[in-house]
């Protein structure tokens, strides 16, 4: 390959970088935001690769795409699942967020009166 | 602060930085000429301790201390994980249940988990001569194992993952990377000199210090990052109680 073939390979790569790196820092949801964090150190492994550091480009390429957006999934799945297996609320223990059947639920929509969007208690958390 | 004097002050800023930045670059070398001052300098100190991958002689040779922090940063994020992660006074452990994984899957698991270990090895065993090294091997390692997770289940990722030989392991290969800059002291004269016989050209065992210092590296970044994703799984999947995760620190919720 000739330099000047590099240079394009090099320049359509940082662009790939560049929309990656923007939209993984448009993303609010922390899921969908560690699936784009995952793109984004592909295209930097690739950027490294076209670079000729192959040496960065496998360390980017686990650490950067595998183990980071793992912890960032798994520290989600703790905080919005209650530490349950699956995120679902475990049947053997009482669940905080299940509220008593006999309290009043503020959050459950009143069926005669219209009630506005609210986000759920799990949502609201989450923020 | 407002928002707009926010956005002022970041845009004021960031124009100084790109109008620095674009400057800076320009004065740089430009990328894949024949002649580069630091790399043609790098290749002759590598050739000269006959080690064939250059960046590895620049990480275990010329800049090992260097390395030694980096190492020193995964160990305290490692051991800061586990502190912060261990069972808490209200939270138990709970045997997870086995999963129904599909035949072809679990074949899948078993054929490739020894492939990924052996490359993860050949890695860090080859990182004085092809790229790669200690820290990318281990990582492969680590990664590799938890193949075991994805194909079967919890209970057999427990099974192959023996955590407490692990924790040593990481401890034990932390203090082997210091443990050698002593010996180089002591036997050349200088913090983590490469004092062993250097051997012959692009063979396993040239190179001097470079491959033990990446063995070193291998187990420790291997180690770490298997007992670093063991306590997040741990928290994600066994231990449960201690309600949902909010500190003390978090205003209650306005109902």
């Amino acid at each position: 390959m000739n330099a000047n073939t590099i240079d394009i390979l090099v320049a359509v790569v940082l662009l790939a970088v560049v929309v990656a790196a923007t939209v993984a820092a448009l993303t609010r949801d922390p899921v969908r935001q560690a699936a784009v964090l995952a793109m984004l150190g592909l295209t930097l492994a690739l950027l490294f690769t076209v670079l000729q550091a192959p040496d960065v480009a496998l360390s980017q390429l686990g650490v950067g795409t595998a183990v980071t957006p793992l912890l960032i999934l798994l520290t989600v799945r703790k905080i919005r699942g209650a530490g349950s297996p699956g995120g679902q609320p475990n049947p053997g223990q009482p669940n905080p967020e299940q509220p008593d059947p006999e309290q009043p639920d503020p959050d459950r929509p009143q069926p005669d009166r219209p009630q506005p969007e609210r986000p759920s208690r799990r949502e609201r958390r989450s923020r | 602060m407002s928002r707009s004097v926010r956005l002022w002050l970041f845009l004021s800023a960031g124009a100084v930085i790109a109008v620095a930045f674009a400057a800076a670059c320009t004065g740089l070398p430009h990328f894949g000429t024949p002649v580069h001052p630091y790399g043609d300098r790098a290749v002759a100190a590598a050739l000269s301790r006959r080690t064939a991958n250059t960046v590895s002689s620049v990480n275990f040779d010329l800049r090992a201390f260097d390395t030694l922090g980096e190492e020193s940063i995964l160990f305290g994020a490692v051991l800061g994980a586990t502190l912060l992660l261990r069972l808490a006074r209200d939270e138990r452990k709970e045997w997870p249940e086995a999963e129904r994984v599909l035949p072809s899957t679990r074949l899948f698991g078993a054929l490739l988990l020894p492939v990924t270990l052996l490359t993860g090895v050949y890695i860090v065993a080859h990182g004085q001569l092809t790229p790669g090294g200690g820290f990318q091997g281990g990582v492969v390692l680590a990664t590799g194992l938890h193949l075991a997770y994805v194909a079967a289940d919890y209970r057999v990722l427990k099974q192959v993952r023996p955590l407490a030989v692990l924790d040593v392991a990481d401890a034990v290969a932390a203090g082997a990377f210091t443990a050698l800059g002593v010996a180089g002291l002591v036997v050349a004269g200088a913090f983590l000199a490469n004092f062993l016989p250097l051997g012959t050209f692009d063979r396993l065992s040239s190179a001097g210090l470079v491959p033990v210092l990446n063995a070193a590296v291998g187990v420790e970044v291997g180690s770490g990052v298997i007992v670093l994703l063991a306590h997040f799984l741990d928290q994600a999947v066994e231990i449960t109680g201690g309600g949902p995760a909010r500190t003390r620190f978090d205003p209650p919720e306005p109902e």
